[in-house]
């Protein structure tokens, strides 16, 4: 029963929104999706979040209480969180009050900050891809060049035709590859839903 | 921990510098300045008296002021916020003076509102300035004084929930439909002759309010209405006709009548002059026609026959008027004309639009519309020109094949003929050689579908270089059939089943040619507010009209406060006494009404009897509106039904099951006009029996666009049976290696080796992404074999509800192999689902828990190189997978082995080796197959121009 239930529950879900692809009658678009739906996805959330932060203050309480490796950043989450929580109830998410203060001033700055550092993480990834170590990464390295030389306008000086040997390489070669990954893709993700609803895939219940 | 003198410096000087920041940072140096200047209130002119005109001078753009926002009330000493005008804090605004329109309906009391009064936020003590409305009826009945409001209830509510309410007016007995907060929003409109206080409040863009400008009053007024914007004229010499058609000023709402006159024996400068007086002008003019206006909803054009004795040099005027006055036009003088210049007579239809849930649809007067929208050139030697086109049409009209023709101007024969068979909205032309191509080209346009064909129906366009542009562009002409059309305007009417009137619903230029109409389903259901009741201690208040009344609350009586409204609500149309019938939603008060009205028809009656002469047709009169009313009781089948219902829930269920449909339904026309009074009238839409034809649109039980995907789905779902069916009689099925999932052992078994943990990290999507449901069913497989080998694994959710259902798994694989003891919950947890706050975190946990082995296998984004770099540099063996084609290259990069695309739904089953997975597997290939074959038969077809295939399959 601990499994059938869920079971159920999924593969009648998975019906039903198979026939919400297939049935524009207001039954469907409005009545279930607005009106059933939608409110129990919002209604579910919340429980869920509670569950997370539990979770979350548990491993830190834990690696406090363990003097795990570098367990004094734990503190760092609870004063954070206590921080962040106590001024998103006492004076509100609106703008002008000190969450939002904290959100605008904090943690975009840090968010924009791990961002930025992509662009150094994707050089040093290029410098490992473009190593022509073999007849593939020299295809790559070439078809690399071409495509960044035409970007900039010395691209165009160089020849002519750089522009539109890159437009080709991105439009066809490139292209090809990528819709034969997506159409495997697309594939493989009505696969995983067809398992999951005729209930050949129960590994989401908690084991297989 | 020991901190070494240097290291204790540095962090205090560190934490020093980090709190002068936040202490400069959350000062507030710019709050008590940044007034707004010169704040005024005016009357909205030419209006109904519902209209303020609020304006200020704008702070300079270096004050950052993101907002103005507006404070209004009926007393200075209290103004609610009423709305914020957005500005742009970087530009500020560009004009001299800000203006804020307080006009119309504006929101006054919903469910955002505050639940109780409460002062606006950064306000010195005493300031009159308040957040919205608070929902307070006792607030709002006083408030309800001074303006008109308006209720918008829930439709469900208005059936279900409305109280009947009585008002402590004891002379007032009638039952009213009372709403709580919760079922309704209010809006209101200022009402003419009351005063009313308004500020304004700049906030900067770090939300800063700075203080308020001080208050100003003023009055909205009713006026007159301004004149017509224009009156056209034209005189039709071979029918006799006099043609009219008009523009509306802006404000045009008010506007009930407009009256033209025929003005003789003055001229155009001078009656400018004596327009605005009454005894001065009506010495030259003479009426000749009138009519409703419907506040600028009605056709704003009229006929009449050509009255005797008009001059040629006739001069004609029109006059708009509502309830405070007149306004007249300037002189329009006829052009002189004959039918032959009247605008083709438009022949529409009406169809529903399909695969919809029935709130569309369309209105379609002519062939598909193809025209140019620009051209580019595709070489340095302008020898080759793109060219970009629009094709309008409807869903279920069918071009197979476009076709345009290229001529340099002065020639006739075209030098290039395109024919476009799939129409992707653009294609390439060769310039002639030894042609300027900045001379220009003409263009024709034909098509050949279903209904249209090359030879009945062409568009022409002249391209012409544009010096702007530097390009050739199409000019505003358009020709049809050879005609010019580019200034004709197709406006389309429709009237609801209950009205005679046609009311305008769009003009569409001569480029459209349909229509889409929305016809929503009701979600609300609007009324008039009547009044507010509440209940103080054990008195029942009442605000009803600019009055108040108390009496003691009634035994029984609810204690809760109401909007009131009427209760009455338009029920049917009946159609052979050309009667709307309205009904009270409480079934017994309807019930009451009714035997009341029967009772009322038979005193008439005997009020005729005795009634002198003088006095009997007046009666007479009533008793025959009455009789009409109460035989509809009797005989409308719709009346009977609904009296039939025996409870309230069955009786509101049947109004609604009636009225909504009905208010739904439309009859529709297309009028062609050049809007300078050259019009045709589309004929009217009538059915076998001359009557007008309705139409609602129909909600769709299946989209036909999805045939084929539905086929897809079976065909593929009939594969995914046979070889699971297959599987489980025991034939082996072949599944290629996948070095990502065979390597899987081997890292698990060096992290085992070394002594280190695993991280297992799932990527960002939750648990609709099918690439997380996938990642699932591999974890089993991984925690199974952590399990087995006492290796900590850990799982850092990005998702919170993904995170109990990894918990669950892992648990379960941890028992399923005997090992129990070895499972932490603590080692599955939430991170956060900030995007680089988790990427910070995962790094962090990689760097100090020195990973072995990384498996990143899920859904990601750019988080994705940021992890696996790091993961690099700790040295650990990473295998990663995702459907997510942007990320795989990056993966492809810094990882030992990566699952490209749908290898990762397939290492479920190629881990598990269950039967019945590989089963799903197999299919999966096998359908390839079937679209692979297809890609190649529809390349084919479509190289030879068979669109069939092409455009039987799904686009999107």
């Amino acid at each position: 029963m601990k499994k059938t239930i869920p079971l159920i529950i999924v593969i009648a879900g998975g019906i039903v929104w198979l026939l919400w692809v297939f049935i524009p009658h207001r039954v469907m678009a409005d009545d279930f999706y607005y009106k059933f739906y939608m409110p129990w996805a919002r209604a579910m959330a919340p429980f869920a979040i509670i569950l997370g932060v539990f979770s979350l203050s548990m491993m830190h309480t834990a690696k406090i209480k363990r003097r795990a490796p570098k367990w004094q950043y734990s503190y760092f989450f609870f004063a954070g969180f206590i921080a962040t929580s106590l001024a998103g109830f006492i004076g509100g998410t609106q703008k002008g009050g000190l969450y939002m203060w904290m959100f605008e001033n904090m943690a975009m700055p840090m968010s924009a900050t791990m961002f930025s550092l992509l662009a150094f993480y994707m050089a040093s990834a290029a410098y490992k891809a473009f190593r022509a170590r073999s007849a593939e990464a020299t295809v790559l390295l070439a078809a690399a060049i071409v495509v960044m030389l035409a970007q900039v306008p010395i691209g165009v000086k160089i020849s002519k035709y750089l522009p539109a040997i890159s437009q080709w390489i991105l439009d066809v070669p490139n292209l090809a590859a990528k819709r034969g990954i997506m159409l495997g893709v697309g594939l493989g993700s009505v696969a995983t839903t067809l398992k999951i609803m005729l209930g050949i895939e129960r590994s989401y219940l908690g084991g297989d | 921990m020991r901190l070494s003198n240097r290291l204790l410096k540095l962090t205090l000087l560190l934490a020093f510098a980090v709190a002068l920041g936040l202490s400069i940072a959350s000062k507030d140096p710019a709050s008590g300045r940044n007034v707004v200047d010169d704040l005024k209130v005016e009357d909205l002119p030419s209006d109904d008296g519902s209209g303020l005109i609020v304006s200020w001078k704008p702070l300079h753009r270096s004050k950052r002021i993101i907002e103005y926002r507006v404070y209004r009330g009926v007393h200075p000493d209290t103004l609610f916020f009423t709305q914020a005008v957005p500005v742009n804090p970087k530009t500020g605004f560009a004009g001299d003076r800000m203006y804020f329109y307080d006009s119309g309906y504006g929101e006054f009391i919903d469910l955002t509102s505050p639940g109780k009064l409460r002062q606006e936020k950064q306000q010195k003590p005493g300031s009159p300035l308040y957040r919205r409305i608070p929902r307070d009826m006792e607030l709002a009945a006083r408030l309800s004084e001074n303006f008109s409001i308006f209720s918008s209830v829930d439709r469900s509510a208005f059936y279900k929930k409305g109280q009947k309410v009585y008002s402590a007016d004891e002379a007032d007995s009638t039952a009213y439909a009372g709403f709580k907060f919760k079922h309704q929003s209010l809006f209101a409109s200022l009402a003419p002759g009351n005063t009313y206080y308004y500020s304004v409040v700049a906030v900067d863009e770090r939300s800063r309010f700075q203080d308020p400008a001080p208050v100003v009053s003023g009055s909205p007024v009713a006026n007159a209405p301004e004149a017509a914007a224009a009156l056209h004229s034209v005189w039709l010499s071979d029918t006799k006709e006099l043609r009219f058609e008009w523009e509306y000023p802006t404000i045009k709402d008010n506007i009930l009548q407009y009256q033209i006159y025929l003005v003789s024996g003055i001229g155009a400068e001078a009656w400018e002059s004596v327009k605005d007086n009454p005894e001065q002008r009506s010495a030259y003019l003479r009426p000749v026609t009138a009519g409703p206006v419907g506040g600028g909803a009605l056709p704003a054009y009229k006929t009449v026959p050509m009255p005797d004795g008009i001059p040629e040099n006739a001069q004609f005027v029109i006059e708009l008027m509502n309830r405070e006055g007149t306004a007249f036009s300037a002189i329009s003088t006829p052009r002189m004309l004959d039918s032959s210049y009247l605008p083709e007579k438009p022949t529409f239809y009406v169809e529903d639009k399909p695969n919809d849930k029935g709130d569309r649809l369309c209105v379609i007067w002519d062939h598909p519309i193809v025209f140019i929208t620009k051209t580019s050139s595709l070489d340095r030697e302008n020898t080759r020109l793109k060219v970009n086109y629009q094709l309008n049409k409807t869903d279920t009209q069918d071009v197979k094949n476009l076709y345009f023709e290229f001529t340099k101007l002065g020639e006739s024969k075209p030098f290039a003929t395109i024919k476009e068979f799939y129409q992707d909205m653009s294609f390439n032309i060769n310039v002639p050689k030894d042609y300027d191509y900045r001379k220009g080209f003409r263009v024709r346009i034909t098509m050949e579908g279903k209904k249209v064909d090359r030879k009945s129906y062409a568009l022409e366009q002249e391209l012409v270089w544009d010096e702007g542009m530097m390009t050739l562009m199409p000019t505003k002409e358009l020709w049809r059939n050879g005609v010019e059309v580019s200034k004709i305007q197709n406006v389309v009417y429709r009237r609801g089943i209950s009205s005679p009137m046609y009311m305008t619903l769009k003009n569409n230029t001569c480029f459209d040619n349909n229509l889409d109409v929305n016809v929503p389903y009701p979600s609300t259901v609007g009324r008039g507010v009547y009044g507010f009741s509440f209940v103080k201690g054990i008195d029942l208040h009442t605000y009803m009209n600019g009055k108040r009344f108390v009496r003691k609350l009634k035994p029984g009586e609810s204690r809760s406060a109401y909007a009131l409204v009427s209760p009455e609500i338009d029920f049917t149309y009946d159609v052979e006494n050309d009667t709307r019938i309205s009904l009270n939603i409480f079934r017994d008060e309807a019930l009451k009404q009714m035997d009341e009205s029967k009772k009322e028809l038979a005193e008439l009656k005997g009020q005729v009897a005795a009634a002198s002469d003088s006095l009997k047709p007046q009666l007479q009169a009533k008793v025959d509106a009455l009789e009409k009313q109460v035989k509809l009781y009797d005989t409308n089948e719709n009346v009977i039904e609904a009296l039939k219902r025996k409870g309230q829930r069955a009786w509101t269920a049947f109004i609604a099951k009636i009225r909504e449909p009905e208010s739904r339904q439309h009859n529709y026309r297309v009028v062609k006009t050049d809007t300078r009074g050259l019009y045709t009238e589309g004929d009217l839409d009538l059915n076998e029996k001359e009557e007008p034809n309705f139409y609602f649109p129909i909600s769709n039980w299946f989209a036909t666009d999805k045939f084929v995907t539905l086929i897809a789905v079976i065909v593929y779902g009939a594969l995914v049976v046979a070889f699971v069916t297959m599987a489980k009689s025991g034939r082996k099925l072949y599944v290629r290696p996948i070095a990502g999932l065979d390597e899987i052992d081997n890292a698990v078994g060096r992290a085992t080796e070394m002594g280190r943990p695993m991280l297992y990290c799932m990527g960002h999507g939750g648990l609709s992404d099918v690439a997380t449901l996938a990642s699932m069913s591999i974890i089993s497989q991984v925690a199974r074999k952590a399990a087995e080998y006492d290796t900590k694994m850990i799982v850092p959710c990005y998702d919170y509800i993904v995170l109990p259902i990894v918990q669950e798994i892992v648990r379960e694989s941890h028992y399923s192999v005997g090992r129990p003891d070895t499972y932490d919950k603590n080692n599955i947890f939430y991170l956060t689902n900030s995007q680089f706050a988790y990427v910070a975190a995962v790094n962090g946990i990689m760097i100090r828990e020195k990973m072995a082995t990384n498996f990143f296998l899920g859904y990601f984004s750019a988080e994705a190189l940021l992890m696996t770099e790091t993961g690099n540099t700790v040295g650990a063996v990473q295998i990663a997978g995702t459907d997510s084609v942007t990320q795989i290259p990056f993966f492809i990069t810094t990882c030992d082995y990566t699952l490209i695309g749908e290898e990762l739904y397939a290492a479920g089953a190629y881990l598990n080796r269950e039967p019945m997975l590989l089963g799903t597997l197999k299919a999966q290939d096998y359908f390839k197959i079937i679209i692979v074959f297809l890609v190649l038969v529809g390349s084919l077809l479509s190289s030879f121009q068979v669109m069939t295939l092409l455009n039987i399959l799904p686009t999107k």
